[in-house]
């Protein structure tokens, strides 16, 4: 196991250097960089225009450039966002919990939800229930973000005003203690809603697909002919079965808790990363792209290994080499 | 009461079994799935409203300030926008950007990850890893914010915006071909390792009829179910690109683009109309192609019945 895990951590850094390029080339193969970004008016000399370059870093070769970045960010030294002048970890730090708390009250949600339907949907299968669930699910699954965010900010906050616009807590408030928890979870309503039932479908699908698979196999029918409780049957004896594969699935979520939402943080203008890296992206501060995008890559790479490994002990059936 | 004599009995009995060609099986399952009729009426009827529809609308698609955002009305069933034009017209010509790109995104997704993927799984070896190791490396980086930046770029160099759908396909195309790759890489390892391509190597054929003629036919179903889904990925990819003002952008109609009307406060909640009928559009195209593209799947699995 120990000698697995050495292995994929050894195999993934070709992977991630390779990311790193890719991702470092984007951003400065691009024509217009921060500096003609941010201060090209009409008074703007070409000097001045240098002597901020030199500055900010960005008139040095690019071969240069990347190695000295890629070297700081061996040692945990992102830069400084040029956005908020500060460095790129302290404000990921600010902004990333806030992605978190909505990713961890998403992820609770859709698992609870997707569940309930995807059993009961397997249990009942070709029922009415069965149907109407892959109705719903379909449409939800088919919905884009930014348009399921948008209609539930119109109806539940614009016209009935049940739940506020947005951010993450009522202006000019001081809440403190149970208030305040209060308040910020009635900001969390909207998003966490419209998250949620984009990503119930999918993943409902996936529990019907995976207990249906296994309602078929005779140690059911075995347990069944033993004489025991439907209820028995399905809980312990078929849902452990079913849900083995969606521990892969599950770990492989893990990313996107930190990863925020960029639409949906910007629909319902939470303060998440997601919705200052999209900023990040517009005025091309992207010391913080980045530092941003390389986090999400080395927690997508990792969950990956996690989840390999979560399943060779979950399924000992499964040998890892 | 006329006895049916046994001939045509055993006409009928024959009929019911013909059909044993994995099409055949499969189409049949196909029409029988009530979702893939509803999804192919609805894809169908999108369609025909994109492209057909625009030649029985009244309206011209040019801007008539004095007609600016009126509500649907009996003249302009779903009104007009703040240029004056006609709601509808505008949704049925940007379906049909929106479309095209959908599927000319997916043709290059499938070009690439098919092509890949099969030499990746027949040749083995070196091209194997290196193929594979790229599509490890796309993997892991985050698709959206990726392709936001890409959007930026092409703002950067001053694309027109008459070529911009054409690089939002190839964008897409190549940010989204890995799955396919991985697909059909696996699908073709585990091909090769079977009987009848032990038989092609005896009968010495040379690898581009046994790719052509024995390998492929058999990825086929798996490349027409990931192309049908990979339609709907394309089509809320672009517009989710094009709602940022980053994809397809004016004069060139598009869903997303109709959408973002939807950034501006008054518009969005004073002027339904300009961006809701697009997003309805988007879920209507979407989940049609999903239903096929679930419905073909299911069609294509030879475990299940006829």
């Amino acid at each position: 196991m120990a000698q697995f895990i050495v292995r994929r951590l050894l195999q993934s850094i070709p992977t991630l250097i390779g990311a790193s390029i890719i991702i470092f080339l984007i951003f400065a193969l691009a024509p217009g960089d921060y500096v003609t970004r941010q201060f090209e008016n009409p008074k703007m000399t070409p000097e001045r225009m240098e002597q901020l370059r030199a500055l900010y870093g960005l008139d040095k070769p690019l071969p240069e450039r990347y190695v000295s970045w890629a070297g700081n960010m061996l040692r945990g030294e992102m830069g400084d966002s040029l956005m908020f002048k500060k460095p790129v970890i302290s404000v990921i730090n600010d902004f990333i919990w806030n992605s978190f708390l909505l990713g961890v009250a998403i992820m609770f949600f859709e698992w609870l939800i997707a569940s309930i339907i995807g059993i009961y949907s397997a249990i009942r299968q070709y029922s009415v229930f069965d149907a109407i669930a892959t109705l719903i699910i379909f449409m939800l699954y088919s919905l884009p973000s930014f348009f399921l965010g948008l209609l539930l900010l119109k109806i539940f906050a614009v016209d009935l005003r049940w739940f506020p616009v947005g951010g993450m807590i009522t202006t000019g408030s001081n809440y403190t203690g149970w208030a305040h928890i209060m308040d910020v979870a009635k900001h969390m309503v909207l998003p966490v809603a419209t998250l949620t039932l984009i990503s119930v479908g999918g993943l409902s699908r996936y529990f019907r697909t995976n207990m249906l698979e296994v309602i078929k196999q005779d140690y059911i029918r075995t347990a069944r002919a033993k004489g025991l409780k439907e209820r028995t049957v399905i809980f312990k004896h078929a849902l452990r079965n079913a849900l083995l594969p969606l521990i892969t699935l599950f770990t492989l979520e893990i990313p996107s808790l930190f990863a925020g939402a960029m639409i949906t943080e910007r629909i319902y203008n939470w303060p998440g990363i997601g919705k200052v890296v999209l900023q990040a992206i517009y005025v091309r501060d992207y010391p913080l792209f980045l530092g941003y995008t390389m986090l999400i890559t080395v927690l997508t790479i990792l969950a990956n290994i996690l989840a390999d490994v979560l399943y060779g002990i979950a399924d000992p059936r499964v040998r890892l080499k | 009461m006329e006895r049916p004599t046994p001939t045509l009995d055993y006409r009928k009995k024959n009929k019911k079994r013909g059909g044993t060609s994995l099409w055949q099986d499969a189409f049949r399952r196909f029409i029988r799935n009530k979702y893939a009729i509803l999804g192919l009426v609805i894809l169908t009827f999108m369609v025909l409203f994109a492209f057909i529809g625009p030649y029985f609308s009244p309206h011209q698609d040019v801007p008539d300030v004095t007609k600016a955002n009126q509500p649907p009305s009996n003249e302009h069933w779903l009104g007009t926008d703040n240029l004056g034009r006609d709601v509808l017209l505008r949704l049925m010509l940007a379906g049909r950007i929106s479309l095209t790109i959908g599927i000319a995104a997916t043709l290059i997704l499938l070009l690439i990850g098919v092509t890949l993927g099969s030499i990746s799984g027949y040749y083995g070896g070196w091209l194997d890893v290196i193929i594979m190791r790229i599509a490890d490396i796309i993997y892991a980086m985050p698709g959206l914010p990726i392709l936001i930046v890409m959007g930026a770029i092409m703002s950067d160099l001053k694309i027109p915006p008459a070529h911009r759908i054409y690089y939002v396909m190839f964008i897409l195309g190549i940010i989204s071909w890995v799955g396919v790759a991985r697909l059909v890489r696996s699908q073709i390892l585990s091909l090769k390792e079977q009987e009848f391509m032990l038989a092609t190597e005896v009968l010495g054929l040379k690898d581009s009829k046994k790719i052509i003629k024995h390998l492929f036919p058999n990825v086929l179903p798996t490349v027409i179910v990931a192309g049908t889904l990979g339609v709907a990925s394309s089509i809320i990819s672009e517009s989710t690109l094009s709602f940022l003002g980053l994809g397809v952008v004016p004069p060139t109609p598009s869903w997303g683009y109709m959408l973002s009307a939807a950034n501006n406060m008054i518009d969005f909640a004073k002027r339904p109309w300009l961006w809701i009928p697009p997003g309805v559009a988007i879920m209507l195209t979407v989940v049609a192609i999903n239903f096929i593209g679930d419905a073909l799947r299911d069609a294509f699995d030879p475990r299940q019945k006829i």
